[in-house]
């Protein structure tokens, strides 16, 4: 296996083309597969060396974080926990610390586990993912992301670039169940982000990761939800269990998922509505 | 006058871990190494009709059955081959060895032998592998082991119960998660003989299997553990030593082999799942009357320790309380699942489960403190247990509750009126030694030396402290500085078969061999041979032990109300292990034994698909992290074995034996209407019947 080391992300594109090999963030997902045997590519092509890649940078009505953003990076962002408390609570409980350290936001999603801890809130916050590619930058709202466990509409040329959050003033919250308290695999986790104005709800989503094939969003649940907040929280749920389509694996029933999915919308809009604006 | 006993004297393997200078098997390499790795069953039962080798490239190696003396691992049943010959019967099962000068050109060599398989039904199943109709794992059958005892007329007695309880629990194969994976290094010396040095709990047992296997004799192999990394029953027996030592002595080349964290998880021992069926019978007065188990052990593919495992489990099923009225029936079955063997509780704690429940529910059913219901149950010096045996040595159980009473976590949790939080306790004993019938001694050697003394003791010191503890005794008897004792350990040609590292036997019977030698030396010999053999009862039957460590333990649980998660926030732990040689030493052990069996509790479990097990690493065999592991505080209660030296007993299993079921009681207070039977406690069942206003508190 041969592994370059791009400078920038033209040069990464560059590669690409000429190897057909695979782009290389933190490698947390990547390099236990590769360890396992189950990924056995020619070529990687680290992008730690990408500048642009790097950095949360605030704007007038967005916040962008570059795709090589870590989660301990986000942990610690006081600009991400003020805005964005989903996210910044989604990436403090990413694996352990070690897998903090390493693991970036951008190979979160790239690696499109249905299980993928940063997806959730990224799917909740609405974010808009930019990657680059032979053919120039494309905005790909996430919630067209994920197509398939394990499969994004990216081309193998794209580098996801940045990710962009809109500043909507929503207050958000995200639970994660895992089999223990850390490093853990999510057997079902939830964000919900909601703009509150004087007690009434006028934006809801919700995302439920590990109870589909992909990280998905929960439109009519959030419908339900925005027409009559907390009294909805039943309707809700069971509309909630219409949207999601959880399987029996090694980490959870599918009847497990259902109980928890429930439990954790209404946790999540419990805390939501009590939180002091 | 005691200067060592009883203080917490430092580790004497510490500083060479610490300083990563000690050598584990898997760190031993030669100029001319070998790498070795298996070719493995993909199927859990099928029949071999061909093993193609003809792909194999240039410089690589392949051993099969054909190329062993005797493929008969030695083992209590002598049931299984060293390499698969005409069938396989579990998933991973070794069938070939492939060798070369690197790993990868080795894995590599290996994926290049193709073996075809005509596919079996396969049996998964430890209770329907008994049917009549099952199909076959052996030619004889599927019924591996019975055990039947009991005494009294428990049918009878139950009629004039004020309360008999019922119930089916199941607990799943537990992985024993050693730190270090099973390795083995073997070389030809200069004398000719093949030398191995393993990462194993009985150096002897090693030899004989070379020995035997290879078709070598008793003066041609010499078998040395190396540093070990964790055992915990799972290196008891043969595991990875044969198959580099084919190698080397086919090549005559140095050979090394460590299995991967998958191979280990899929493919070595386990602690045996197990289905029970108990009924506990009860006066009004919380007195039990009679209690009647059944017990299925799944010994998986091959018996290992399996019999020895039911015997056990069988003879602790009833926990340590005296009842008049008991039968006790015991079944191992051969099934197509990875072979379980020993591990750390070797049986107990599957059946302690069950009836550790009952002596909680049976508290809260008839209004009576789960402590106080156990105390009028306990057992005493001279009574007989729930197989008949005599407890003819030191019984600290009414003391451990005592104690356990009066501490600030149980003083605490009386206390607590929040309801936030659920509190149970549960109480076990575990025995010490092989049990009567079973060749159970040790022979020590002290050697006085220009600077001090030798010691040669054939047991291993697994991590567990046996070590440090007959330094311990050493030092304490001769009456020199502890730096003044060297240790030779786990040594066929340097020193004495003690048999296995097991069985919470070491410091006892190593001891007491020890402190023989010791009086030769006072008498002035420049070298004792000491000679200790474990007592047995006369009145008990084969396989039963005569010596108990006793434990009481606590949990305070906090029940996550969204995922069900049970977090296990606080544990208290009361030893009675005779006289408290180390401290520190026995701390550690119980600590160890709580977060692994916190983790038996509420997270681990092998799970198989087609007899494969779905949990191949530490992402998804879930073990507890610092941040699962509860707050554990232990305590000891002072006593003194008399046959132990200087008073001491074997306690080292004893922590796994009860508190899977404290942990349970506790959740059950936290949720009463949770049907709570099965472990790992079942989150679905939890969330079902939680409540958030909490228990009955």
């Amino acid at each position: 296996m041969n592994v370059l080391r791009a400078k920038n992300v033209s040069e990464a594109i560059r590669m690409q083309k000429e190897t057909n090999g695979y782009f290389l963030a933190g490698g947390t997902y990547s390099m236990v597969e590769i360890n396992s045997e189950r990924f056995d590519p020619d070529c990687l092509i680290d992008l730690s060396l990408c500048p642009e890649l790097y950095g949360i940078r605030e704007e007038e009505a967005s916040v962008h974080i570059g795709a090589l953003t870590t989660f301990t990076e986000l942990e610690k962002s006081e600009l991400i926990g003020r805005l964005f408390p989903a996210l910044q609570k989604a990436a403090a409980e990413v694996g352990g610390p070690q897998v903090r350290n390493r693991g970036t936001v951008g190979g979160n999603i790239c690696a499109a586990s249905p299980a993928a801890d940063a997806a959730t809130p990224l799917l909740a916050l609405d974010a808009t993912v930019v990657a680059v590619g032979v053919n120039g930058e494309r905005k790909i709202p996430i919630r067209k992301l994920f197509l398939a466990p394990r499969k994004t509409c990216l081309t193998p040329d794209e580098v996801v670039t940045e990710i962009i959050l809109p500043k909507t003033g929503s207050r958000s919250g995200f639970i994660k169940v895992g089999k223990r308290n850390a490093l853990a695999v999510s057997s079902i986790n939830m964000a919900v982000s909601a703009v509150i104005t004087d007690g009434k709800l006028t934006d809801v989503r919700v995302a439920a990761g590990s109870c589909a094939p992909t990280p998905r969003l929960c439109p009519r649940t959030a419908a339900c939800l925005l027409a009559d907040g907390l009294n909805a929280v039943p309707t809700a749920q069971e509309i909630l269990m219409e949207e999601i389509s959880p399987i029996d694996d090694r980490w959870a029933t599918a009847e497990y998922r259902r109980m928890v999915a429930k439990n954790m919308l209404s946790a999540l809009m419990q805390e939501m509505m009590e939180e002091k604006a | 006058m005691a200067k060592l006993i009883g203080t917490g004297m430092k580790r004497v393997d510490a500083p060479d871990k610490a300083r990563g200078v000690a050598k584990y098997a898997g760190d031993y390499a030669a100029e001319n190494m070998l790498h070795a790795c298996l070719v493995r069953s993909e199927h859990a039962h099928a029949k071999i009709l061909d093993i193609d080798t003809s792909a194999l490239p240039e410089g690589a190696y392949c051993f099969t059955a054909k190329d062993l003396a005797c493929n008969v691992i030695p083992f209590i049943f002598n049931d299984q081959p060293a390499l698969a010959e005409e069938k396989v019967r579990f998933y991973g099962e070794a069938i070939a060895v492939v060798a070369a000068d690197t790993l990868e050109a080795a894995r590599a060599a290996a994926k290049t032998v193709k073996v075809t398989y005509e596919l079996l039904p396969a049996v998964l199943d430890g209770e329907a592998a008994l049917a009549p109709d099952a199909e076959k794992v052996h030619e004889q059958g599927n019924i591996c082991g019975e055990f039947h005892r009991g005494k009294g007329d428990p049918d009878v007695a139950f009629e004039r119960c004020a309360l008999v309880l019922e119930d089916m629990f199941e607990v799943p194969p537990q992985e024993h998660a050693y730190l270090e994976p099973e390795a083995a290094y073997t070389y030809i010396d200069e004398k000719g003989r093949l030398c191995l040095y393993s990462s194993t709990q009985n150096a002897f047992l090693d030899k004989t299997g070379l020995c035997q296997v290879l078709g070598l004799g008793a003066d041609q192999v010499v078998s040395r553990a190396a540093t070990i990394g964790g055992g915990f029953g799972g290196k008891d027996g043969h595991t990875i030593q044969i198959f580099p030592a084919v190698v080397t002595q086919k090549t005559g080349r140095p050979c090394r082999m460590t299995f991967t964290r998958k191979e280990n998880l899929q493919a070595s021992f386990k602690r045996h799942a197990a289905r029970a069926w108990a009924k506990m019978g009860f006066d009004e007065n919380g007195k039990i009357i009679a209690f009647k188990g059944k017990i299925i052990f799944d010994t998986g593919a091959y018996a290992a320790y399996g019999p020895s495992v039911l015997s056990l489990g069988s003879e602790h099923f009833a926990g340590p309380y005296l009842i008049e009225n008991t039968q006790i029936d015991g079944y191992l079955s051969y099934t197509n699942n990875t072979p379980a063997s020993a591990m750390r509780g070797f049986g107990a704690p599957q059946g302690c489960f069950g009836s550790e429940i009952f002596m909680s529910k049976a508290a809260r059913i008839l209004g009576i403190d789960p402590l106080e219901i156990r105390r009028r149950n306990v057992l005493r010096e001279g009574d007989l247990g729930a197989i008949g045996q005599r407890m003819d040595h030191s019984v600290g159980l009414l003391e451990s509750i005592n104690k356990f009473e009066e501490s600030d976590f149980w003083k605490k949790a009386k206390a607590d009126t929040s309801g936030e939080y659920g509190y149970g306790v549960a109480a076990g004993c575990l025995s010490s030694g092989f049990g009567k019938g079973v060749n159970d001694r040790a022979t020590v050697t002290v050697e006085k030396t220009a600077d001090g003394y030798t010691v040669y003791c054939g047991l291993v010191d697994i991590g567990q402290g046996s070590e440090t503890a007959l330094v311990m005794l050493a030092s304490e008897s001769l009456d020199v500085e502890p730096e003044k004792i060297r240790m030779v350990m786990a040594d066929t040609e340097l020193t004495d078969d003690c048999s296995s590292t097991a069985a919470s036997r070491s410091v006892y019977i190593a001891g007491n061999a020890l402190l023989e030698a010791v009086k030769e030396i006072k008498k002035g010999k420049d070298k004792g041979v000491g000679h200790a053999v474990f007592p047995e009862n006369e009145l008990d039957s084969f396989g039963v032990h005569t010596l108990y460590g006793f434990i009481v333990q606590g949990a305070k649980v906090k029940i996550d109300p969204v995922s069900g998660a049970v977090n296990v926030l606080e544990v208290h732990n009361v030893t009675e292990a005779g006289r408290i040689l180390n401290p520190v030493s026995v701390a550690g052990q119980m600590f160890g034994g709580i977060v692994m069996s916190t983790g038996y509790a509420i997270s681990e479990g092998i799970h198989y698909r087609n007899g494969v097990a779905m949990e191949d690493s530490f992402a998804s065999y879930v073990i507890p992290t610092s941040v699962d592991a509860p707050h554990i505080t232990s305590e000891n209660i002072e006593a003194y074995e008399p046959t132990g030296p200087y008073g001491v007993k074997g306690i080292a299993e004893a922590p796994t034996v009860a508190i899977a079921a404290a942990i349970a009681n506790a959740v059950m207070q936290a949720v009463p209407d949770a049907h709570i039977h099965t472990l790992p406690l079942d989150r679905t069942e939890i969330l079902r019947h939680y409540k958030k206003e909490g228990g009955v508190r």
